[in-house]
Order: C-alpha cells, then structure tokens, then sequence
C-alpha cells in the first residue's frame, strides 16, 4: 500500500514557521518562570545548556549537509531547547542537559532530514532517551524550596547531592502498601508544598496554553481531548480502587499531563494532521498516559505515550482524511485507491 | 561450478563488500540480542565461526550426493549438529559464558547467514574454496560483533573487556580497562543501543565506501575516454 506523503501544515498564509516558533517561545515563559520561583534557578541553567546544545547540534548537522545556517532561524531548534528544558529537574549534572539537547536535534530531527521530516517529537524523543539511560539523575527534582533564597542548585551543578525530593507522580508510586489517606497524612512523602508546586507550575503551562489558542496557533479540540480523557479515564481507574489508584485531580496537578497538552501534542509534524486525526491522537495519549501510569513500571508516561502515538499518526491521518470540496465523500481508508 | 571466485574475491566478499552483518544484515537477532559486551560478542562470534566452518566444509563434501529438493533439511540437520558440538564444547570449557549466552547458542541455527552461505556457496564449490569463504564471513560476522560490543560496553558500562576470564580463563581477568566509573549510559545496554550501534556501523561503511568510490572517480573517466560518442554530422 502507498502511504500518503502528507507534511503539514498545507495552509498557506502570511504566518512563517519562525513566527509561529516565536508565540510558542513567549508562551512558555509563564511556565518557565513558575519553575523557576518554586525549584530555584538550575532550571535557567538547564534551559541555557539545553538551548544552546540544540542550536549548536543543528548548526553543525547543516554545515555537514552544506544547508545554509540562516535555517537556524526559524526558531525551531530554539522551542525543542526549551521544551527539553522545561523538562529535566533542577538538580541535574551539566551533561544531562547538554546530552539531551543533542540528542533531540541529531538523532531526533537532522537523522530524519530536518523540520518537517521527523516521525517523532524531538523534544519527546531526548527526554525518553535520557530517562531510560539515566533514571536515576533524571527522576530527582529538589525540593520545591522557599523560592529562590537557597542556594543548593549550585551544588548541585557541580554533581554533589543536594536537598531532593521527586515528582508527586513518583511520591505517589513510592508509598507502598499505604492507603490514599494515610499517604496525605505521612510526613516525607508528598507535602501540601509539593502539590502546591507542581499545581502552580501546571496552571502555569495552561496560561501559556491558552495564549497560544487565543494567537490560533493551536487549537483547542487537542488539549482539551487529551486533558479531559486523562480525567475520565482516571477517574474510571481511581474508582475501581480509590485507596491505591491515583486520584484524577493528580493526574492533571502533577504538571506534566498540562505542558504536554498544549507543548508536546500539538507539534505540527509529528502529530496527527487532520482535525479528527488530532481528536484521535490525543485519546491515545490520554489512555497510553493513564495505562502507563496505573499498570507501568515507570511513575510517569507522558513521553512514551507520545513517542507511540507519533508511531501512529501516519494510520490515522490515512484512516482521517477530510472529505475534500467538490468530492462527494472522504476518500479515507484502503478502499481509496479502488474509489478513485 | 563453471567459475569458482578466487580466494581473495571471496575474502574481499565476506569480510566487507557482502559483510553479512552490514550488507546483507544477516543474523541480525544474535548481533543486536547478545552485543551489550565485548566478551558476550567474542563469544557468540567464535561458536559461530566454528558452526560455519564445519557446516560449509561438510556441505560442499556432499554437495554432488543431495538431491535438490531435499537439501534444506539436509543442511539444515548438518548445521544443527555442528551447532550441538559448539554448544557442549562450550559447557565444557567456558560454562559461565554458555550461561551468560544461553539461548542464543542453539539459536545460532537459525541464523540465516550459516545456512545461506551454505546453499549460495558451499553446496556449489569445493571443500577448500568453502572452508575459505566459512571463515572470511565469519570473520566479517565476528568483526562487526566485537566493534558492536565494545562500542556498547564503552558507554553502556565504562569498561572494556571485563569479563574476559569467561573466555581465556583466569589470567584475563586483569585485563579489564575503565574509561568511566560515573558515567554509564543505560539505553546502550538495552536494545535500542544495538540498533543505534548498528546504524552508525552500516553509516560508516557507506561513507567509507562513498569516499574510496570518489577517489576512483576520475580514473573510470579516464577509461571512458575510447567509448566517447563523437559528433559526425559534417561527413
């Protein structure tokens, strides 16, 4: 069967990928800012490192190909930088950043041919590819501390162990055989100044969100699909067994579930294309996240579940196909080639 | 058999321009399945050596006595004891590293590259020429098995040759050399990092390939200069 090359996006306006990048940039700061008020500066750090990993990656991999350099201006390399980024704990060694960085450009991108060509997410791509190689330096966030008054990040960079803690996804996965209440009420698990944290940097993610709506630079069926399946579909788990399952609530406070909605799902090339397809994509995400996290042997899915539905977004734009003006019906499915 | 290839065409065959592992991408489950270090490579790569010299040699001393139809299971039955005798020698003298391998042993079977050579060259040429042509793709096979291995050991676990008193007994168990104690990047012992590896070793290739083919460039020009069409539209 002969897969249709379908690169997207087919509109054709004024709107260049550089602009596009911009409003994305502008609508992680919000994000960014939160992290950095609650987990102290590394994170600036890390975005510096990461950023400047992704450009350097890419301008090298365009002078090998003998692409001009003006391609790095589209922005693109820059947004995967901080996405990446957003991603990685404070607290991590210098090279974890760096490694990543590279990762997503070389292999994730420019091993693929470059913007447009990528199967998967890039940004996805580098932080399961450091999450599988160094789960340890990955999964250690610091304590959300009074902002920005201590000064153990520097430690930190320089690889010494600093105050740490973990994600309310892996506090939660680490109580054991403790019930939901006894786990609110234990000290060293999960305090109410965690949740507070990964909430605000949540609501953070979802202002940045919605400005990118409002600039229709995304749409809103994709985000909210994906959020509200994470919702019923973790409720429908949690209801089975409420003292062990995750509540719904944390599914979406956990902040990750947020930044991936609005972020990760809607990139344009490695997502589905069609609106149905996009509607599609995210209830797999959504069900892939919920799987992962209740039946997983890692706390959260967030990348995996993308990087499988990147796998099969080309089904479902094949299976999707929107009817096109001055047909009678969509041509969609296997059955095209006979119809036409 | 009307032209047996000579020995250095066979030798340049197997070990790299029809190299099992990065051309013809043969026997790909015990390259990327038991690669994640040197010693596991070095390993499966001799039993696999053994197995193909004595299945290759065997095959073309009864190459004239088997009927077409029935020489698969014939040699598929040759191959299998062979690969019997490689794993009780194994048992024998190196258990710990016949346990460290375990399936993949009496896997080696059923790797394609073992019974293709058998049906594409040993059941057509002489005894000699196919002990030849067993051992180059071997050797090509183990080559890329080793590079493989240490390129994953490197930075999978920082280390190089550790273990070796698996397979040379207990004075190499010194030889062990540490690059990293720090710094260990996991994926590279899991699967991926075979595919990754092997990727970047069929890339490297090519390009070797790419660059010996345009320095030759100029000479075929060269060479074409007789064939040359000439415009004769005056006459």
């Amino acid at each position: 069967m002969a897969w249709i090359q379908l690169s997207s996006p087919h509109s054709h306006n004024r709107v260049t990928t550089d602009q596009v990048m911009r409003q994305v940039v502008i609508a992680t700061l919000p994000g960014i800012a939160t992290l950095t008020w609650f987990f102290g500066p590394g994170i600036l750090v890390n975005l510096i490192l990461t950023i400047s990993s992704c450009l350097l990656a890419e301008a090298l991999v365009l002078k090998l190909r003998n692409r001009p350099l003006t391609v790095l201006k589209d922005n693109s390399a820059l947004v995967t930088g901080i996405l990446i980024g957003c991603c990685l704990p404070a607290s991590t060694p210098w090279w974890i950043p760096v490694l990543g960085g590279s990762f997503a450009l070389l292999v994730g991108k420019q091993l693929f041919g470059g913007l447009g060509q990528n199967p998967f997410n890039p940004a996805m791509a580098a932080y399961a590819f450091l999450l599988i190689s160094f789960p340890v330096q990955i999964s250690i966030w610091p304590a959300p501390a009074t902002p920005l008054s201590d000064t153990s990040w520097l430690n930190s960079l320089a690889g010494s162990d600093a105050l740490t803690g973990a994600t309310a996804l892996d506090a939660w996965r680490n109580k054991g055989l403790l019930m939901a209440e006894e786990f609110w009420q234990a000290d060293g698990y999960l305090s109410s100044q965690m949740v507070t944290a990964w909430a605000s940097v949540a609501s953070a993610w979802l202002v940045g969100g919605l400005y990118l709506i409002w600039q229709r630079i995304i749409n809103w069926q994709l985000p909210l699909t994906f959020l509200a399946t994470l919702f019923i579909a973790g409720s429908f788990v949690w209801g089975f067994n409420p003292s062990h399952q995750i509540p719904p609530w944390l599914h979406l406070a956990a902040s990750s579930a947020v930044f991936a909605a609005f972020f990760i799902l809607t990139d344009p090339v490695s997502g589905a294309t069609s609106l149905k397809g996009k509607v599609f994509f995210a209830i797999g995400c959504g069900l892939l996240v919920i799987s992962i996290r209740t039946w997983g042997s890692y706390p959260d899915g967030v990348a995996f579940s993308v990087l499988l539905m990147n796998f099969a977004a080309p089904a479902l734009d094949y299976y999707t196909r929107p009817r096109v003006y001055g047909q009678k019906q969509a041509r969609k499915g296997l059955a095209s080639k006979e119809k036409s | 058999m009307s032209t047996s290839p000579s020995y250095r065409q066979i030798a340049a065959d197997g070990l790299w321009s029809n190299n099992p592992a990065l051309v013809q991408l043969l026997g790909l489950c015990p390259l990327l399945a038991v690669t994640s270090t040197f010693v596991n490579a070095l390993g499966l790569g001799l039993a696999t050596l053994l197995v193909l010299l004595g299945s290759n040699f065997s095959v073309s001393l009864i190459r004239n006595l088997v009927p077409a139809n029935v020489r698969l299971p014939a040699f598929v039955m040759i191959i299998a004891s062979f690969v019997t005798c490689a794993e009780l020698l194994m048992q024998a003298f190196t258990y710990e590293l016949y346990q460290i391998l375990g399936i993949f042993i009496p896997l080696i079977v059923t790797n394609c590259m073992i019974l293709g050579r058998a049906d594409a060259f040993a059941s057509k040429n002489k005894p000699l020429p196919a002990l030849h042509d067993a051992l180059m793709v071997s050797l090509g096979f183990t080559s890329v098995l080793v590079l493989l291995g240490a390129f994953r050991e490197i930075l999978g676990q920082g280390t190089l040759f550790s273990g070796m008193e698996l397979l040379f007994g207990p004075r190499a168990a010194d030889w062990e050399i540490i690059f990293f104690t720090d710094f260990q990047v996991l994926l590279m012992v899991l699967p991926p990092g075979a595919f990754f590896g092997t990727g970047l070793l069929i890339a490297l290739k090519n390009l070797i390939d790419a660059q010996a083919k345009k320095r030759q460039k100029p000479e075929i020009l060269a060479t074409d200069k007789t064939s040359r069409r000439v415009r004769m539209t005056s006459s």
